[in-house]
């Protein structure tokens, strides 16, 4: 609203006059008028400044244009004085000279600003000037408030209120003769110490009586120590209480200017006019004048809908037949009678936007410039000047501006509406424009962006004669050029578009100003994709002024973060990519005209035939270039024509294998586009893969064109800054369409995830070095795997460019010879191991052995007899953990170790573990291992039970009537001499066989451990083994026995001895030359030497009676005790016999009988019995248990005999 | 010469807002397009904001179930655009020139700025581009992954030509206050 008065635009408020609270007075102005003065110094106190501030917050001038917040506290424009104040004066002061008129009366003296005025300049034929407004805005107050200090001092007191009493009728006297009808409103502020008393009353009522104030309305008394808030409520108090009075003021004046306008008649001006046009206002003009009067007035009074009416009435009369038909189109005053127009339109915008009546506002904006438009193109110059199209961006400038102004709340960020639904007064299914409904000033101001655009773009159509400046071009010329340019609110063509030179107006500044104030509308709403559309406007008006570097620096944010890449609107990224290379090439800045260039290869793209499309010539050009462009560039940040896919062909690969994968790079580069060379390709990876190197190499081959290539690179393994690297060669040029798939093969080493993360595509040339990161995305297509041949097959993965690296399988195999399948406890375990190298080349071999469980043996491992002699394994006598040397093996060969363990003595299981580490030749950093377990289940080969009987001694028992010489010393010496009984016992071990085949025993044995009980003891086998061993087959029971001979060293010890014997069985494998191995059985302690007396039965038979045999008894007392026993033989069916059959035997202290019976069986070849010889203890009554020895069985109810069968003759 | 609103551009937008097919139809009185197709394309775009905001509004307030968007803005005096917006992401914009048909001298009534428009006069473009959609759908060699991938970036455009064709035809018969197009 630039190019208008501020007072013809800006809202009205009523004026208030605050006198007496500042201390200072503004220098007096120089305008005469009549002058307001009091001789009563302001009032100097706290309580006044804080009035004071109180006054000034309270003024309404800044608020915004609605009723919302007009309707508050802020109700006045407030201007603050001390004590001077010049109203303006009422009338024109008379000419100076005197008017030559022949008329009679006295000239009739106007307002200074009336066109009947000769001074004024609306003289003689003006409607209405922006003084008026001005005048009644910021120099005539409604209501004139001068505060007094009410004093304290009793013996002042009535001096200083005679003194305020002549004051305040000084002050009413010329608000009264100034003419205005002003309204006086008097405050007195009482000193702090003044006492609230009936004196105080009087002094105020005869104050009030004495100056005529009305003591509700016009006259205010502030207490002494009044509290911050009563300051505030007395300063509210006026305020509100004058109000009325104030809006009153302007009824009065609106009551004024409608008595005028009602009059009907064209006042006589002071003078007649005698320059220039002779015609006068009309009286068609009187009532626009009139009407805006009124129109203001009412916004004074804040009536918007009264208002609305009177400018309405004023715009269609001035736009009516009479007025702006009337007068010359050429002259000055239609261009002010248009301005008018403007005017009183915006009034009506905002008493309408004001109202919320928003739809109107905008159907009446576009009204007014239709009928402008229409007016222009019939009077004035035409709708296609440029003067026309700078209207039309201030018409859309001053709606947008006027939003702003309002400050609908719909539009506030928070709410982020683009637009108003229709005011409410529309009814429902009306026909509507979307223009009607009110957008956002972001809109508004876009739309006058296009306009600035239309007229620069018609200004530059200008020609170059009518260009000229004043005083240069003929003067017929400037006639034409007047009659053709409308120069309304906007310059003269030699400055709208100055010839080269001359300054002149800045076309692109405004632009961009009125974009950024269009974009910063949109931005706050989050119209982020507009906000694009009008930077990069924005941007091309700054080149347009050749401002490089702001339009560089617009183009290049806009360039990384726009949305349209993103979303795939290509032609708009196009669009942005040539701004941002040609604003680039001007500022030197080589890093984005290499990167526009490297987009614009797309074929997303449209071509452009005159452009080269060579990546190379990029930089051809630029001038200003400070260093050579390092470019890089992300495929997220650029729509790039190289895109590459990473496959391995394998889900899982293992280490020592070769894994194979393909590199696919398609160019979409536009077909018309210089084939790109890169130098190299760059593959990172994620995990234990090393990076992967394609480097440029021209292999000149004229299949070079075709499509689709496939190539299969060989990788060699180099170190490069310290990293291992893969690198091979390839022909990395790439022409438009094409698609190159690089085959590769790399071993794998580690295990681990390997995942491709990228390829980098890398250009060096002379003038920049391009560095393109393909990051390699998952695709929501499945990946192709491509053959040599050009088929293709889709790869079933989510993600083909992972893989699975597994360890190394190993080729060593590991196998025992002649294991055997069982081992046992107490045989040294021998195991043949032999590591066949299945591997295609030799390996380094190093073995570990061990041996897990419950107390294992350490093992060894000794070459075995049958590895070759060249071999370098020996016996190792080395930790076993670090593991045996077994050395180079051929590629098929086997080395062959032995693992010794030595004879286990208890049945255990185990585990033997080995493992194999190996390297092959040619790849000496893999490590590859090979293990395999083997359970060796250890068991006892044999089990016994035993039964240990008693046999008769056949020695003699010592007889204490019997005495013998001790002769042989030195036998003495060498054996512990026994005197005591010796006692005879047979001692039978039953064996089985648990082994899993057949054994041989060699010798059987009962070794004696120790014994309890001072006795010497002596075992002998009773029969031998056969010398060439004994074959025990597995579950078979063997039988051997052993007598085994106690005697008492004392024969005085009764005491019970015990024995420990074991049984050694020494076997071997029935193996040719097998090892025997001792198998020691241990066996119940044997109980002996009791103390009891004890019954033999011996059976034996008769030579010469071939039926006969003999039955003894055998009773021993090895007691000190006389023994009597009772003898009765029973006789049986099976045998008959003689002998005693009942007797009494008494046996003295150790000494032993033996009763003979003879027995002559009735059967043959069967056992008889079973024979009741009872022997009973006659003192103890006990029947004394006869023990059976050899040739005898014993049953449940006594002793069985073997009767041998009858001998054949 | 009194005008009436014509469609003067109609764009599908993808679900990665991506767009997939933009037909352009020439005003009055040229019988050129009003706008260059890059500058469709920008204001195709700029609705995207709209339909941004609008849905945030939605998802607060549980509205705009009917994917209806109806006027979206007025570029200007002479373009506004309208929305719909289906159940699977995929936007229609119908940017319509308020003065794009000429009628000669039959409508000189109607002001110099042309018709206007009734609410919910645009839902019978939108139900036609609906149901042409849904035709494009049921074409089974159109992948609608393929022109919107869910990884959400760009996609392909719409090349079936019956589907041009359709929404050519819709655009060309669209009048105001007609029934059915």
């Amino acid at each position: 609203m630039d190019g208008y008065a501020p007072a013809f635009v800006a809202h009205n408020l009523p004026l208030l006059v605050v006198s007496g609270l500042e201390t200072l007075d503004e220098p007096r102005s120089a305008t005469p008028g009549t002058s307001i003065t009091s001789e009563i110094p302001s009032v100097e106190s706290d309580d006044a400044q804080v009035l004071l501030g109180h006054f000034k917050a309270n003024d309404a001038s800044d608020l915004a244009w609605n009723g919302r917040e007009h309707s508050r506290r802020n109700k006045f424009r407030v201007k603050t004085i001390a004590r001077e104040y010049t109203l303006p004066m009422r009338h024109a002061a008379p000419a100076a000279i005197p008017q030559p008129t022949s008329q009679i009366s006295k000239p009739v003296l106007h307002s200074a600003l009336s066109p009947l005025t000769p001074s004024s300049t609306l003289y003689p034929d003006g409607l209405i000037d922006a003084k008026w407004i001005e005048k009644h805005q910021y120099h005539v107050p409604s209501a004139y408030v001068v505060f007094y200090t009410f004093t304290s001092n009793p013996n002042l007191s009535s001096k200083l209120d005679n003194q305020l009493k002549s004051d305040i009728n000084n002050i009413k006297t010329t608000l009264c003769q100034s003419g205005y009808k002003t309204r006086l409103v008097v405050a007195l502020l009482s000193e702090n110490s003044v006492v609230q008393s009936p004196d105080v009353e009087d002094r105020l009522a005869n104050i009030r009586k004495n100056t005529g104030l009305d003591s509700k309305t016009s006259f205010f008394f502030l207490p002494p120590q009044s509290s911050p808030v009563e300051l505030r409520t007395f300063v509210d108090t006026i305020t509100s209480t004058i109000y009325p009075l104030c809006i009153e003021y302007y009824r009065d004046l609106s009551k004024h200017a409608r008595r005028k306008r009602n009059r009907g008649i064209v006042p006589p001006p002071t003078a007649p006019p005698t320059s220039g046009t002779s015609q006068t206002l009309s009286s068609q003009g009187w009532n626009i004048r009139y009407d805006f009067k009124l129109g203001v007035f009412s916004e004074f009074r804040q009536e918007m809908d009264a208002a609305v009416r009177s400018y309405e009435s004023g715009y269609e009369g001035l736009l009516g037949p009479d007025v702006l038909e009337a007068i010359a189109s050429w002259g000055p005053r239609w261009n002010e009678y248009r301005l008018l127009a403007d005017v009183l339109a915006i009034r009506i915008l905002r008493c309408l936007l004001w109202n919320g009546n928003s739809t109107t506002a905008v159907r009446r904006w576009q009204q007014h410039r239709e009928r402008i438009r229409d007016f222009v193109d019939r009077r004035g110059k035409g709708s296609s000047t440029y003067g026309w199209e700078a209207w039309e961006a201030r018409w859309a400038t001053i709606m947008g501006e006027m939003v702003v102004k309002v400050s609908i709340s719909d539009f506030a960020p928070e709410n982020g509406d683009t637009y108003l639904p229709p005011e409410k007064s529309i009814a429902i299914g009306e026909r509507l424009r979307p223009w009607e409904l009110l957008h956002h000033p972001g809109y508004w101001f876009f739309t006058a962006s296009k306009h600035s655009i239309s007229r620069r773009n018609l200004a530059l159509a200008m020609p170059e004669e009518d260009r000229a400046p004043p005083g240069v071009s003929p003067a017929s010329q400037i006639v034409n050029k007047s009659h053709t340019y409308d120069d309304y609110l906007c310059p003269e063509p030699h400055v709208e578009y100055p010839l080269p030179g001359h300054n002149g107006f800045n076309h692109s500044a405004s632009i961009i100003f009125t974009l950024s104030n269009a974009t910063a509308e949109f931005e706050t709403r989050g119209q982020r994709r507009l906000v694009q559309e009008l930077q990069l406007l924005s941007a091309k008006e700054s080149m347009r002024r050749e401002l490089w570097n702001d339009a560089l620096m617009i183009l290049r944010t806009l360039w990384l973060k726009m949305s349209y890449r993103k979303e795939g609107w290509w032609n708009a990224v196009e669009e942005v990519g040539w701004a941002l290379r040609n604003a680039a090439l001007h500022a030197g800045d080589g890093v984005s005209v290499v990167s526009v260039d490297w987009e614009l290869m797309n074929n997303s793209f449209a071509h452009h035939p005159s452009w080269h499309y060579d990546i190379t010539r990029s930089l051809e050009g630029i001038s200003m270039l400070r260093s050579k462009p390092m470019v890089v560039l992300h495929n997220a940040e650029v729509h790039s024509f190289l895109s590459a896919t990473f496959t391995f062909e394998h889900t899982e690969g293992k280490v020592g294998d070769a894994c194979r994968s393909q590199c696919t790079v398609t160019s979409t580069a536009l077909p018309a586009s210089v084939p790109v060379a890169i130098n190299g390709i760059n593959i990172e990876f994620l995990g234990s893969m090393k990076e992967l190197v394609i480097r440029h190499m021209s292999d000149g081959e004229t299949g070079n064109q075709r499509p689709r290539l496939f190539k299969e690179i060989a990788l060699t393994e180099v170190v490069e800054d310290g990293r291992a690297k893969q690198t091979g060669h390839a022909d990395l040029t790439f022409r438009p369409g094409q698609m190159k798939v690089f085959e590769f093969k790399s071993s794998l080493r580690e295990d681990g995830d390997v995942k491709a993360v990228s390829a980098t595509f890398t250009i060096t040339s002379a003038s920049f070095d391009l560095d393109y990161v393909h990051t390699f995305e998952q695709m929501s297509t499945p990946d192709l795997w491509w053959g040599q041949a050009g088929m293709k097959k889709k790869i079933a993965r989510s993600d083909a460019s992972s893989l699975t690296v597994l360890p190394k399988p190993p080729k060593m195999e590991l196998r025992f010879i002649g294991l055997q399948g069982q081992y046992y406890t107490n045989e040294g375990i021998c195991l043949d191991l032999e590591a066949l190298n299945e591997e295609d080349v030799d390996a380094i071999a190093n073995l570990e052995v061990s041996l897990h469980g419950d107390g294992a043996p350490p093992v060894r491992i000794v070459a075995s007899d049958k590895s070759p002699p060249s071999s370098p394994t020996k016996e190792e006598e080395g930790d076993l953990q670090e593991g045996t040397q077994l050395g180079r093996i051929a590629s098929g060969a086997s080395s062959r170790v032995r693992i010794l363990i030595p004879p286990i003595d208890l049945p255990a299981v185990y585990e033997l573990a080995i493992k194999a580490s190996y390297n092959l030749v040619l790849d000496l950093e893999t490590p590859v291992s090979r293990s395999i377990t083997l359970q060796l289940d250890v068991i006892n080969p044999f089990e016994a039970n035993y039964d240990f009987s008693p046999r008769i001694h056949p020695d003699p028992w010592p007889s204490f009537f019997a005495h013998e010489e001790a002769v042989d010393t030195i036998k003495v010496v060498e054996y512990p001499k026994a005197y005591g009984l010796s006692q005879k016992w047979c001692l039978a071990a039953r064996y089985a066989s648990f082994a899993s085949e057949d054994v041989i025993v060699e010798d059987i044995d009962v070794a004696v451990i120790g014994v309890n009980g001072s006795i010497i003891c002596s075992t002998k086998k009773q029969a031998s083994l056969p010398t060439c061993g004994l074959v025990v087959s597995p579950r078979t029971l063997e039988e051997a026995q052993f007598d085994v001979c106690t005697q008492k060293k004392s024969l005085d010890d009764r005491g019970t001895a015990t024995l420990d014997v074991s049984l050694a069985i020494k076997w071997r494998r029935k193996v040719e030359s097998s090892p025997i191995n001792t198998s020691t059985l241990a066996v119940p302690r044997l109980l002996v030497s009791s103390s009891e007396p004890r019954v033999l039965a011996a059976v034996s038979y008769s030579e010469s009676i071939t039926a006969m045999i003999h039955f003894d008894v055998t009773i021993e007392n090895p007691s000190n005790h006389f023994l009597t026993f009772g003898l009765t033989m029973e006789p049986s069916e099976m045998f008959a016999f003689s002998g005693v059959k009942q007797s009494t035997l008494q046996l003295v202290p150790l000494s032993r009988r033996t009763i003979k019976f003879r027995l002559l069986p009735s059967i043959r070849g069967d056992w008889i019995g079973p024979i009741h010889c009872v022997i009973k203890d006659r003192y103890f009554q006990k029947i004394l248990k006869m023990a059976p020895t050899e040739g005898m069985k014993v049953d449940k109810e006594g002793i069985l005999i073997w009767v041998p069968p009858e001998e054949e003759p | 010469m009194a005008a009436i609103p014509s469609i003067a551009c109609i764009g599908v937008i993808g679900k990665n807002n991506n767009p997939l097919h933009i037909s352009i139809f020439p005003s009055d009185p040229t019988n050129l397009p009003i706008r260059t197709s890059v500058q469709f394309s920008l204001v195709l775009s700029s609705t995207l904001d709209i339909f941004e905001a609008r849905s945030k509004v939605n998802l607060t307030s549980g509205g705009g179930l009917s994917g209806d968007y109806g006027l979206l803005h007025a570029i200007d005096e002479r373009l506004a655009a309208y929305g719909f917006e289906t159940n699977t992401g995929v936007k229609f914009v119908v940017v319509v020139d308020m003065r794009g048909r000429g009628i000669g001298e039959i409508g000189k009534g109607m002001g110099s700025s042309g018709l206007g428009l009734r609410e919910g006069e645009m839902k019978v473009v939108f139900r036609a581009l609906q149901a042409s959609y849904i035709k494009l759908l049921q074409n089974p060699f159109y992948d609608p992954d393929e022109h919107s991938p869910p990884m959400g970036r760009g996609g392909k455009k719409i090349t079936c030509k019956r589907f041009a064709e359709d929404l050519r035809r819709i655009g060309e018969s669209w009048r105001p206050g007609a029934g059915t197009t």
